[in-house]
């Protein structure tokens, strides 16, 4: 815990949350914007085929 | 999976570019009403957790597709003076386009199935149904409305995640690279300006 503190205090600075906060977001919009379309393998091994 | 490589990529291209000043033209990226894309997410993750089966089974996920795409709109005229934005609304427009051309789904042909799914066979792909947690409708290259807006591009093996894509998620992926590259001088004043205001 007493680690966690300090990475915290170290390095979640304003500057470096706002950034991962934009990248969260551009990331969610690459989702939601277009990908995921298909993946390979996610689908399941083709329909109906159990 | 293509997308958020974009997003490696654009933050490894604007490090090397600006080097030291990246990181602070990221952050000075102002996006308004952010939250919008975190809304559209979460409601299109009932489709992108439904597994395959009959397009009939999906009606509600996909009227929570269609949703999104508003919101995600809005959030493409929200953000409109920066230009990156500009270009994710074209590829945004595109993909939309063309899933509202097809019933409400992006579609996807077999025979990509096939390329990204190597092992498999046509037959068990069958068309009109929904290829399993993704947003895609499995239809034939003749049935399929403005095909070339579809999922036709293909990243097969042995890349690491075979991927099918469309020519709006290229368009997306350039817009997100162009965004993190930050903003102009000009654009980062005036939003400087605007907070002390």
């Amino acid at each position: 815990m007493k680690f966690l503190n300090y990475l915290w205090n170290r390095y979640a600075t304003p500057t470096n949350v706002k950034i991962a906060y934009i990248l969260f977001i551009l990331a969610s919009l690459a989702i939601a914007g277009g990908a995921p379309g298909a993946s390979g393998g996610v689908g399941g091994g083709g329909v109906g085929s159990g | 999976m293509i997308l958020t490589l974009a997003v490696v990529a654009g933050l490894i291209a604007s490090l090397i570019r600006h080097r030291g000043g990246a990181l602070e033209r990221i952050a000075a990226i102002p996006l308004r009403y952010a939250w919008l894309v975190l809304l559209a997410l979460a409601l299109q993750w009932p489709l992108l957790r439904a597994p395959a089966g009959l397009r009939q089974q999906t009606d509600v996920q996909q009227v929570l597709f269609w949703a999104s795409h508003l919101l995600l709109l809005a959030f493409v005229a929200l953000n409109w003076r920066l230009t990156a934005v500009k270009i994710v609304g074209l590829g945004v427009a595109g993909n939309l386009i063309v899933i509202l051309a097809n019933g409400g789904l992006m579609p996807i042909t077999p025979e990509t199935l096939v390329q990204i799914n190597p092992g498999s066979s046509l037959a068990q792909w069958p068309a009109g149904a929904h290829y399993g947690y993704s947003k895609d409708i499995i239809l034939s290259r003749q049935g399929t409305v403005l095909w070339p807006l579809s999922d036709i591009l293909v990243l097969p093996p042995p890349f690491p995640w075979p991927t099918a894509f469309s020519l709006g998620d290229l368009i997306i992926a350039l817009g997100i690279i162009i965004l993190l590259q930050g903003v102009p001088t000009s654009l980062r004043v005036l939003k400087a300006e605007s907070g002390r205001a």
